[in-house]
């Protein structure tokens, strides 16, 4: 580990400013002080901003207002949270481990760094650490690896179980910085790797996301997250959905679709949610929604089981949500 | 070990400590004029150090010692030989020759008097070992 500084920020406007200098933003350190013991991650200088008001959890009509510093432990326990957006606190639970839970923040699960083992190998080339320097994953192991949105320069697959269930519900992000508040939806914050896959999201430098905005709605209330992983705790996803249903007397009026563990960032399914739309729920329907969503799935050598998987989970999760829509 | 204990869910002396974060562990004791050691691992799994430069290292604030291969004691290994199957293979010689066996293999130890000391005095040393694999 390099020497920095650390300073606790006791305003946003420190924490801000300190940002667009160089400052790294740390709050439940889950992700970042591992990067840094690693030597993948080495900054000078570390801008605490747990002190900021940013933990609440805010319930309206309109929709949820989640703190960026909330702590996954509190956001899934929150019963509002477990009532009308079932699917963030499942995709929460799901995640890490308790006593990770208890330290992370939502803001900081959302801009977590890929598992890829050549990405957190200092040994090892990687583009996304140092561009330029190759993919190992693509001609090495690549089991956990992604199967959408990959190019040649990177093929790592995105970890946040959070951002696959923000995705089905048209969740944004509230972000502040020196330039002022602006509002991201969750898919426009994640940048695919194409040939810059050291650039992950498309947060300006001082920029502090404040918030998680879901707006409220009937597809809300039933959703649901389903892990498929090698443990049952503690481990990322081999594959995962999130699902989003609306059903009004026998006809899905609305569907979404995505999963984790397959995209180089959270992945929605329009096309699939597409072919759901006017149809009857059934067993059929949820299997041809599956079958194309999987179209399009680029395999490597070690992760061409994912295809069927991804079908198989998504068939199984749109069943369990077409039960309690 | 009784019968009755198998596949009973016991309670760990030790369990509550552990998952509230009070558990202290081995590294977490201090003891007065305690020197703390760090290992640097081999970043290639089969080939042969060329060079370790310690230099940078043994000039840090705190740093005691950099021990590799070229520095340590021969140490009186005798050859393994299993009771049961004599072709089992030698156990690692640590820090007796220039050839790496695995990857992590222990390539050099840094002693220093904190192990903040040692640990980033072992970064330097990782950061001037060059070797070939084969």
């Amino acid at each position: 580990m390099v020497p920095f500084t650390y300073e606790k920020a006791a305003s946003e406007v420190q924490a801000t400013v300190a940002g667009s200098r160089g400052g790294r933003f740390i709050a439940g350190g889950a992700t970042l002080v591992d990067l840094m013991r690693e030597g993948i991650e080495q900054p000078r200088w570390l801008v605490d901003i747990n002190a900021l008001p940013l933990h609440e959890i805010r319930v309206t009509p309109q929709g949820l207002v989640i703190g960026a510093l909330a702590r996954m432990s509190d956001v899934a326990a929150h019963p509002s949270v477990l009532a009308e957006y079932p699917v963030i606190s499942e995709a929460l639970l799901e995640g890490a481990s308790p006593q990770l839970r208890n330290m992370a923040s939502i803001g900081g699960n959302l801009l977590q760094r890929t598992r890829c083992p050549y990405f957190r190998d200092v040994g090892a080339d990687c583009n996304k650490r140092l561009p330029g320097s190759g993919c190992s994953a693509i001609a090495g192991v690549n089991r956990m690896h992604a199967i959408f949105g990959t190019s040649s320069y990177c093929i790592a697959a995105h970890p946040s179980d959070l951002a696959v269930a923000l995705v089905t519900l048209d969740a944004s992000v509230r972000v502040r910085g020196p330039a002022g508040e602006r509002m991201l939806a969750i898919e426009d914050l994640y940048c695919l790797p194409e040939d810059t896959p050291d650039i992950e999201h498309n947060l300006l430098a001082g920029e502090l996301i404040v918030s998680v905005d879901v707006p409220a709605s009937r597809h809300a209330r039933h959703s649901h997250y389903l892990k498929v992983r090698d443990r049952a705790s503690y481990a990322f996803a081999l594959v995962s959905a999130a699902i989003a249903l609306e059903i009004d007397a026998g006809t899905i009026r609305t569907a979404r679709i995505a999963a984790g563990g397959v995209g180089t960032k959270p992945w929605r399914f329009h096309a699939a949610e597409a072919t759901l739309i006017g149809e009857p729920p059934s067993s059929e329907a949820w299997r041809h929604a599956a079958n194309c969503a999987a179209e399009g799935a680029r395999p490597y050598s070690g992760n061409g089981f994912k295809v069927e998987l991804l079908r198989r989970t998504l068939s199984r999760a749109l069943d369990t949500t077409g039960a309690i829509a | 070990m009784s019968a009755v204990s198998v596949g009973q869910a016991l309670t760990r002396v030790d369990g509550r400590e552990k998952v509230t974060g009070q558990a202290r562990y081995a590294a977490e004791f201090e003891l007065p004029h305690c020197a703390h050691a760090v290992l640097v691992q081999s970043s290639i799994s089969r080939g042969r150090i060329v060079h370790i430069d310690v230099t940078e290292a043994e000039r840090f604030p705190g740093v005691l010692a950099v021990i590799s291969y070229r520095n340590a004691p021969r140490l009186p290994y005798r050859e393994h030989r299993g009771s049961v199957d004599p072709a089992v293979g030698e156990r690692l010689h640590v820090m007796q020759d220039d050839v790496i066996r695995f990857f992590g293999q222990f390539v050099a130890i840094v002693v220093a008097e904190t192990l903040e000391q040692a640990e980033h005095a072992a970064t330097r040393v990782n950061r001037h070992i060059c070797a070939r694999a084969e």
